[in-house]
């Protein structure tokens, strides 16, 4: 009975540190995927931000193009009928193209902003994976010393049972 | 004319197409559970093993505690034969003794050493014992401490016994050296015992004062059994003794003088008759005179005390006024006579009647042989009876001539109430104890010395306490203790060894002339 007392005291020490052991290898594992992920989330946001970025500068071309062809056509309709690109044709023409170049402004100032908030997400998820992998370390080393301690103690409170109950010497 | 020309508008994708990944699973906790049940299910495995192990030493203990139960009584068993084994060791063998010369070097008796030697054995042995028993406590710890407890226990008991072992040797040496020299006159080195014994803590002081008080009575003592009565009255006068101690040690000499007196007294009878046995048988050569014959001068140097000389003087020249028929006539008894004085034996007063026979016709020479011979076989047969009553025959009692009728009489009572009683068996003897009791006693009374504990010796000798037993007594029994036997006449007068008159004045007592 005694050697099955102490038998039992060992194999219980030994499933537990084995159990606590992988529980902290499973957090470790799962800190990593979070990791990579976060990883994975940064570069989406980077290629979502490219993206923004050439939206943005084709948008402002096309802008660009369509001002011209409307200042053209103003010249062209004025020339047709015979007056003078003065007084207040001329003024109209100036307020279409001032009109138009805040126009480009704010195309443009628009697709900056959206570039930064994706580039600005990339950056916190880089964060996010660097704090999971710090993370991964400590569930590491927590795999190791929690399963140590729990083998130390185990290990003597079976030492103690057995030379009680005469087990050992 | 320049003709429009059409750009197509081909703008960029805004989305990339990549999603971003949410709630992908690597956040949620999918596999710890199973190793949390993992480690649950080691921690109770390990909680079921300390269970088992409480539950086991809870056993052990209650097993050890009932066997530590059984085996401590087999301690003291065996402390006790350590002990007796100390009572064994021959204290001498190990122990100076005064007459050391390094006996009285410094402040202490050098015993420590040697009681501390004697015991090694005893304690070796009783450890072995110890721990051969200790073998059945299963818990080590409870095992050692058991063991430790009894050997600490046991080595304490015998240092006590050894130490009081010595010291009792000691302090009974000392002691008895004390009351040699006071008994023998050297009362001065009997209190430098005192002191000795005092200083080394063997005796208090209480005890030291009270032995030398001892010391002056065993010097008092010492003086009157050697015969210094004076002596021993003076030294006791001077004594610092109390009153009370003082009027039983006077009671004491008085009574020694008394005895010794008395003794004297019953050892010149004893020797008187011998000596007049063999004057007799030369008395009776007077009808033959071819034989020798009885002289004056032969009464003269004879050892014959004063008295018996002066009677021997008057009854040789009684019978040397004698005719030759005259003579034949004294040394012939009478028939009638004779068969009286047979009576008389069977009465058990013989003694008493023996010269008022002789006076009657009964011939002295008969009158001898009955009281040397046919007495005999009543001494035999009475010694036989009181070792069946008693178990112990009182054959001191026979110095002293009537206590032996004393005890034919008592014994003739006792066959009588038997017979009465149709007594069988322990009562036969039950009978017996209640009549002899009261002659026994009466008959130590008178011939023990006074300082004799006779009811201690009754109680020894009839295995019974005097005062529990009431013995229903007798009428004849009553008649004889109240009739007390005189051994002398009142008045008788005798000479003791150093030529002291002395006038017997009745129950037993001396007084000087």
């Amino acid at each position: 009975m005694t050697t099955a007392i102490f038998i039992m005291a060992i194999v219980g020490t030994g499933v537990q540190a084995y159990g606590q052991y992988q529980q902290s290898k499973q957090a470790q594992a799962q800190a990593k995927a979070q990791a990579a992920w976060n990883l994975y989330n940064s570069k989406v946001a980077k290629r979502q931000a490219e993206a923004e970025q050439r939206a943005a500068a084709f948008e402002s071309k096309q802008h660009k193009r369509k001002a011209e062809a409307l200042l053209a056509k103003q010249r062209a309709l004025v020339g047709a009928s015979g007056v003078e690109m003065e007084g207040s044709p001329l003024l109209v023409a100036e307020d279409t193209a001032a009109q138009l170049a805040k126009e480009a402004v704010n195309i443009r100032l628009t697709g900056q902003r959206r570039v930064q908030a994706y580039r600005s997400q990339s950056i916190l998820d880089i964060s996010r994976a660097s704090a999971a992998t710090s993370r991964a370390a400590g569930y590491g080393r927590a795999a190791v010393i929690g399963a140590g301690s729990t083998l130390l103690q185990g290990g003597a409170q079976a030492g103690y049972l057995g030379y009680q109950m005469g087990v050992i010497e | 004319m320049k003709l429009p020309r059409y750009t197509a508008t081909i703008a960029p994708p805004k989305e990339t197409g990549l999603v971003r990944a949410q709630d992908t699973g690597a956040l949620t906790d999918v596999g710890s559970a199973e190793f949390r049940a993992i480690e649950g299910a080691g921690r109770a495995i390990q909680q079921t093993a300390g269970i088992g192990f409480q539950v086991y030493m809870d056993r052990q203990a209650l097993d050890d505690l009932q066997k530590m139960g059984e085996i401590s009584i087999k301690a003291q068993e065996s402390e006790k034969l350590g002990i007796d084994e100390i009572g064994l060791i021959d204290i001498q063998e190990s122990r100076p003794l005064p007459n050391d010369p390094d006996y009285y070097k410094g402040d202490k008796i050098p015993d420590s050493i040697s009681w501390a030697k004697s015991n090694e054995k005893v304690f070796a042995d009783h450890k072995k014992r110890i721990l051969d028993l200790a073998t059945p406590i299963k818990n080590p710890k409870t095992r050692q401490k058991w063991i430790n407890s009894q050997l600490i226990r046991g080595a304490d008991s015998f240092g006590r016994v050894s130490r009081a072992k010595y010291d009792e040797y000691q302090q009974a040496t000392f002691l008895g050296y004390a009351k040699d020299a006071a008994s023998n006159g050297d009362i001065e080195t009997a209190n430098k015992w005192i002191d000795i014994a005092e200083k080394y803590g063997l005796i208090g002081p209480k005890k030291a004062a009270a032995e030398r008080d001892k010391n002056i009575e065993n010097y008092i003592v010492g003086l009157y059994r050697k015969g210094n009565h004076d002596e021993a009255r003076k030294a006791l006068e001077a004594s610092s003794l109390d009153s009370k101690q003082k009027e039983i040690l006077d009671d004491e000499i008085d009574s020694d003088e008394r005895n010794s007196l008395t003794q004297a007294g019953l050892a010149i009878e004893q020797k008187d008759d011998a000596i007049g046995a063999g004057f007799l048988d030369l008395l009776t050569n007077k009808l033959d005179p071819a034989k020798p014959q009885l002289t004056f001068d032969m009464i003269k140097v004879s050892e014959l005390s004063f008295d018996a000389k002066k009677e021997w003087f008057t009854l040789l020249r009684v019978f040397d006024n004698y005719s030759e028929q005259e003579l034949k006539e004294a040394f012939t008894d009478k028939g009638e006579v004779l068969a009286d004085i047979y009576d008389k034996i069977d009465d058990g007063t013989l003694t008493d009647e023996l010269d008022t026979m002789v006076g009657k016709g009964l011939s002295p020479i008969t009158a001898q042989r009955i009281k040397t011979e046919v007495r005999e076989p009543y001494k035999k047969d009475t010694e036989q009876l009181f070792k069946r009553i008693f178990g112990w025959s009182p054959e001191l009692g026979f110095e002293n001539e009537l206590s032996s009728f004393l005890y034919e009489k008592t014994l003739r009572t006792w066959e009588a109430e038997i017979k009465a009683q149709k007594a069988t068996g322990e009562k036969i003897i039950e009978i017996g104890r209640s009549i002899a009791r009261p002659y026994f006693l009466e008959h130590l009374k008178t011939v023990m010395p006074s300082e004799t504990n006779i009811s201690r010796m009754i109680e020894l000798a009839l295995g019974e306490e005097i005062k529990e037993v009431k013995p229903a007594e007798p009428t004849e029994v009553k008649e004889q203790e109240t009739v007390k036997p005189e051994l002398y006449e009142v008045g008788e007068s005798r000479t003791d060894e150093k030529g002291q008159f002395w006038e017997y004045i009745g129950n037993n007592k001396w007084q000087k002339k």
